[in-house]
Formats: structure tokens, C-alpha cells, sequence
């Protein structure tokens, strides 16, 4: 009698231990996600308030005038939303301005495609100039992504010609009459995540925890993300180089990127 | 940076894993982490990322680790039933000479003395990874040093049985060194036989470790290795066939000379010894079969080892060292062989009475 009481104990227990620990599981796994979409949630949100603004006209601002919007509208959303390192706006007519990194960025001509990098002032008007290059944003990923899918859309990880870097992002198109039934579309809204900020925001999360996370680009099999201290991007958000292993600095994406540069 | 192709040897080694099984959301173990994934979609669209969660994990032991205690069990098991089989080859050298040690046969000790030094090798062997060089050496050490043990006491009750049971009226009652080592030899060579043709001839692979993505008990999925004799099963089948054979014998004849003159015949210390080993076998398999966790086998299989071969050494050994150190090596000899003729009176002379 005894042993079927010890024999029973012992199953009762070792269901309760299994299922403690795949549901302990089940929650690092939810955990996880959460992290993620607030992350996400975060990028997402640094969008719409500009959107937001242009669409129902909360803030009176002419789109034609690149620093004035930028300064009432990108900028607000860049400093309260420091997880997104890049905000600006392309349009159809090939002109583009708004904030990339630590730079405000404007093609101010669209003729000449001629992208114009000042530094930034801390109530976000530009600077001095610090580089110009030929650029035209109709033909970049971020643009073209929200035009086809004509709505809000995520943007799978690509390089950014400004800095170099991979980055992914989140893009709104900008219709002309969103009332109506035909939609013009006049250009996209777009907001960037460069990948060391992921990164930063995972080893964040998780740096007083032993577990590790990381990342992987299910269509194309990027690493997006890590906690394991592996560099998934050449420059941070502000600027600064991150420190780079040497097996990376051999890799063709690091020379691809530094050819960019 | 493709995760597949990633410096850290561990997003990548995880990534190609998970790749190559279709990143399954089961919980998996890989080099010391429990891994999970999942796919996660966002509510906007355009992002469909496998999230891959590691966690340091729990790993059941393929083998008896150095970390682990038991570890430590077994090498003092071993030093101590080494230590006691170097005391009976020394006594056994040394008294070698005397009346009593020669009326038992020196040379009958002095094998199964050999053969335990071979098992408690075996015990070494057990231990540690199952790598190529561990998983060849193991099965043929351990199953020729137990045939190199075990024949001896089989070869004696054999030839105590055919001269004090079968043929009581014969002259010539010794069986020489070298017929009792050819003997043996023939065993070790069927063994041998055994071994070769079980081993290799079943599978590819023979004894080389293989692994194996199975459920762990704690419920993840890990990369077992083993090593390929452990799921051979002609090769089990065959060798518990040929040494339950052996121990079945050994078993039957020991039984019937029970009666027969205790220290020259050896019935007695036969008996207790065939019977010990029988059991200790049937309790180690067993066992065996109960328990799942390997560095626990290994530490059983290693108790059933030296408990067999201390227990044989001691019955073997230690009464004639009693009778030697108590009445003297004259009086102890003389006393065995007036216990032989008192028994069987007239069958034996005083200088054919050594059986082995």
C-alpha cells in the first residue's frame, strides 16, 4: 500500500514538474514577444504622430517646406520616441526631407536629386553642412514598400544609404484625398530601427536574466537582433561606430558597408 | 548577417538546427541551452521573425561524467577492490610454497586474480564520454575479462564433478596449469568469436558513437550520443545467451558437489561464489532496466562489477589464509587432506589430491 502511495506521489509530481516547466516556458516565449511588439508598438507610434497630425490637420503645416515641417512635426516624434533613430518624408515629386541618425537631411530640389546632410541644432533646425550626395527616395525600399502595399507596412531589413547600416522600417503612404474614392498617392511617411537599437533594447531587457534572445528574418534569414553580444550593424543610432569582431570585419556586409560610407 | 552564417558559433550552430527541422516550437537542447522558437507576426504586416529563446539547460548525462560524484564512487570502488586483488596476488606469490596454498591450486587464484584486475579496468572504462576509442574498448573488455574471470570457477566445478562425482574410481584425479589455461583460452576465443561476429557484422557502424535527436526526461528534445553497441541487439542477445550459460553451469555443477570436501574440491567456495555472481547479474540487469539515467547505470554496473569481484577474492582467499594463520601450514594441510579421506576414503591418495 505504501509504494502505490510513493508510486503515485511520484507521478502526481513529475506532472506537476512538466507542466511547471513548459508553462514556464510558454511564458518566456510570451514574454519575449511582448518585448518585441511593445518595441514595435514604440516605432510604430513615432509614425502616426506625424501622420496623425497631417491627416486631420492638428497641426497646420505646408508639406512643400521641408525644415518648417520637419522642425513642427518630425522632430517632436524623433525626441519623444527615441527608439526610432530616423523619421522623414519622400515624396512622388522626388522631394524628400527629415531627420536621419544625428543629421537633418533634405533634397530640397527635386530635380536635382542633389541630398543635402546639415548637423542637427537642438530644436532640430539644420546646422552646418556636413555632406551632399545624389539621392532620390522613390526608388529606396522604405518608399516603395508602403506604395505597393498601399497601407501601413513593415519594411524587411535592408541597408541604409545614408549611413550604411542595416536598418528595417515602418512606412506610411500619404494620399492626397483619403476620403474619397480614388487615392493619389503624393509620398510615405517613414520611420527607421536600426538594429544595434533592437539589439540595445533586447540586451536591455534581458540583462539581469541568463536567458538570451535573438532574432532571425524569417524570409531571408538575417539576424536582426541578439542579446549574445553580436554585432548585427556597423554603426549605432547616434553615429558611433560599434565594436565590431574581427571575423565581421572581413565579412562582405562589412565591406559592402564601409564602400557605402 | 545571415543568423546561419553568424560568427558566434552558437546562433549559428542554433540557426542551422532549427533550419534544418523547420524551426519546430518544441523545446530543444543544444550545447548546454534549452532553445525554443517561435514565429512572431506583427498586427501590421511585413514582419514575420522567429524569435529564439535560450535558456541555460539541464542536460541529462550520456555518460558518468568527472563532475559528477558517482564518478568518484566508482574510482574508489575500483581502488579498493584493485587494492584487495593485489593483496591476494602477493599472499598467493608468497605463500606459494606452502602446503595448504598448493592443495587449493595457486594457479586457479592467480587467473581469477588477472581476470579481476581486467574487470576493474572495465569499470575504468565505463566511465567518461562515449567517444570512438571508450565505445570500441568497452563491451570487449568487460566480456572477455568476465569470461577470463568466470571460466576458471566453471573449468574447476567441471572437473570436481567429473572426478568426485562421475568417476570416483580414476587414477589420475589433477587437471595441469596448462589444461586449466587452454581450457580457459578456448572460452575467451568463443568470446572472442562472439564479439566479432555480434559487433561489426549487425550494423555499419559497430561500436563507433552515434547521436540521435530524442526527448530527454526533462522533456526537451537533445542530441544524445550513445555508443552503436547499445542498441546492437544480437550482440546482447548473444552474450547474455552465452553467459547465462556459463553462470548456468557453474550454477548446476557447483550445486552438485556441494557435498564434496570443502578446501581441495573447493565445493563450498564455488558454490557461494557461481551463486553470488548469478545473483549480483540478475540484480544489476534488473536494476539496468529500471533506471534511465545513465551516469546511475554506469555507477551500478560498476558496484555489480566490484562487489562481484571483491565477494570472489574474499571466499576465494580469505578462509585458507584463516586456516594457514590459525593451525599453521602442516596442520592446515593435514587436516584438509584427513577431511578428504574421512570423506572419501580410499579413492584419494595424499599426492593426487590436488584438483586443479
Amino acid at each position: 500500500m505504501a509504494n502505490i502511495q510513493q508510486i503515485t506521489l511520484f507521478i502526481l509530481y513529475t506532472c506537476y514538474f512538466f507542466g511547471v516547466r513548459s508553462e514556464f516556458n510558454r511564458e518566456v516565449s510570451a514574454r519575449v514577444q511582448d518585448f518585441i511588439a511593445d518595441y514595435l508598438e514604440i516605432v510604430t507610434r513615432s509614425a502616426y504622430v506625424p501622420y496623425n497630425c497631417i491627416t486631420y490637420g492638428n497641426v497646420a503645416v505646408n508639406l512643400s517646406r521641408p525644415l518648417e515641417t520637419s522642425m513642427k512635426l518630425l522632430y517632436q516624434s524623433k525626441t519623444s520616441f527615441p527608439e526610432s533613430s530616423s523619421i522623414y518624408i519622400g515624396f512622388e515629386t522626388g522631394l524628400f526631407y527629415g531627420y536621419i541618425v544625428q543629421t537633418y537631411q533634405v533634397v530640397a530640389v527635386p530635380a536635382t536629386k542633389k541630398l543635402i546632410a546639415y548637423s542637427l541644432n537642438r530644436n532640430g533646425s539644420a546646422g552646418h553642412i556636413v555632406s551632399s550626395s545624389s539621392f532620390d527616395p522613390r526608388t529606396r525600399p522604405w518608399y516603395i514598400g508602403p506604395k505597393n502595399a498601399k497601407g501601413p507596412t513593415w519594411i524587411p531589413a535592408y541597408i541604409s544609404a545614408a549611413t550604411g547600416t542595416s536598418l528595417f522600417s515602418f512606412g506610411i503612404p500619404l494620399y492626397l484625398n483619403t476620403s474619397g474614392t480614388t487615392k493619389t498617392l503624393i509620398g510615405v511617411l517613414s520611420v527607421a530601427a536600426y538594429l544595434t537599437d533592437l539589439t540595445n533594447f533586447l540586451v536591455k531587457a534581458y540583462q539581469n536574466t541568463d536567458k538570451q534572445v535573438f532574432i532571425v528574418e524569417a524570409a531571408s534569414g538575417q539576424l536582426m537582433a541578439s542579446t549574445l553580444g553580436i554585432p548585427v550593424n556597423v554603426k549605432s543610432s547616434t553615429g558611433v561606430l560599434v565594436r565590431i569582431k574581427s571575423s565581421f570585419a572581413r565579412s562582405p556586409l562589412f565591406i559592402h558597408c564601409v564602400f557605402i560610407l | 548577417m545571415y543568423a546561419a552564417t553568424c560568427s558566434s558559433p552558437l546562433i549559428s550552430g542554433v540557426t542551422t538546427l532549427l533550419a534544418s527541422q523547420g524551426w519546430p516550437s518544441t523545446l530543444t537542447i543544444y550545447d548546454g541551452y534549452y532553445l525554443q522558437s517561435t514565429l512572431y507576426k506583427d498586427t501590421r504586416p511585413g514582419i514575420c521573425w522567429y524569435v529564439v529563446v535560450l535558456m541555460p539547460a539541464v542536460k541529462d548525462e550520456e555518460f558518468l561524467a568527472r563532475s559528477s560524484p558517482l564518478y568518484t564512487g566508482v574510482i574508489i570502488m575500483v581502488a579498493i577492490t584493485a587494492a584487495f586483488a593485489t593483496f591476494g596476488l602477493v599472499t598467493t606469490i608468497y605463500l606459494r610454497n606452502s602446503r595448504l596454498i598448493k592443495l587449493t591450486g595457486p594457479i586457479f587464484t592467480l587467473m581469477i586474480i588477472f581476470g579481476s584486475y581486467l574487470l576493474c579496468a572495465s569499470c575504468i572504462a565505463l566511465l567518461s564520454e562515449n567517444n570512438a576509442e571508450n565505445c570500441a574498448v568497452r563491451p570487449w573488455l568487460f566480456h572477455l575479462a568476465f569470461t577470463a574471470t568466470f571460466s576458471p570457477l566453471l573449468i574447476k566445478a567441471w572437473r570436481v564433478h567429473l572426478i568426485f562425482n562421475k568417476k570416483p574410481l580414476t587414477k589420475n584425479k589433477v587437471i595441469s596449469p596448462s589444461i586449466l589455461i587452454s581450457y580457459t583460452i578456448i572460452f575467451i576465443v568463443f568470446d572472442v568469436v562472439i564479439l566479432a561476429s555480434t559487433l561489426y557484422t549487425g550494423t555499419e557502424d559497430g561500436t563507433k558513437p552515434q547521436s540521435e535527436l530524442k526527448q530527454t526526461s526533462n522533456g526537451a528534445y537533445g542530441k544524445v550520443i550513445y555508443c552503436g553497441y547499445t542498441t546492437n541487439l544480437p550482440f546482447y542477445s548473444a552474450e547474455i545467451a552465452y553467459k547465462g550459460t556459463l553462470i548456468l553451469a557453474a550454477c548446476y555443477l557447483s550445486f552438485k558437489i556441494r557435498r564434496l570436501a570443502g578446501t581441495i574440491a573447493g565445493s563450498k567456495s564455488l558454490l557461494a561464489i557461481v551463486y553470488n555472481v548469478a545473483f549480483l547479474t540478475v540484480v544489476v540487469l534488473l536494476v539496468d532496466q529500471s533506471v534511465t539515467d545513465v551516469a546511475q547505470v554506469v555507477f551500478i554496473q560498476c558496484i555489480g562489477i566490484c562487489v562481484g569481484v571483491f565477494n570472489t577474492l574474499a571466499i576465494l582467499i580469505l578462509p585458507n589464509l584463516y586456516h594457514l594463520y590459525t593451525l599453521g601450514d602442516e596442520a592446515a594441510a593435514e587436516e584438509v587432506i584427513d577431511e578428504v579421506f574421512h570423506r572419501r576414503s580410499g579413492v584419494l591418495s595424499s599426492g593426487q589430491v590436488t584438483v586443479t
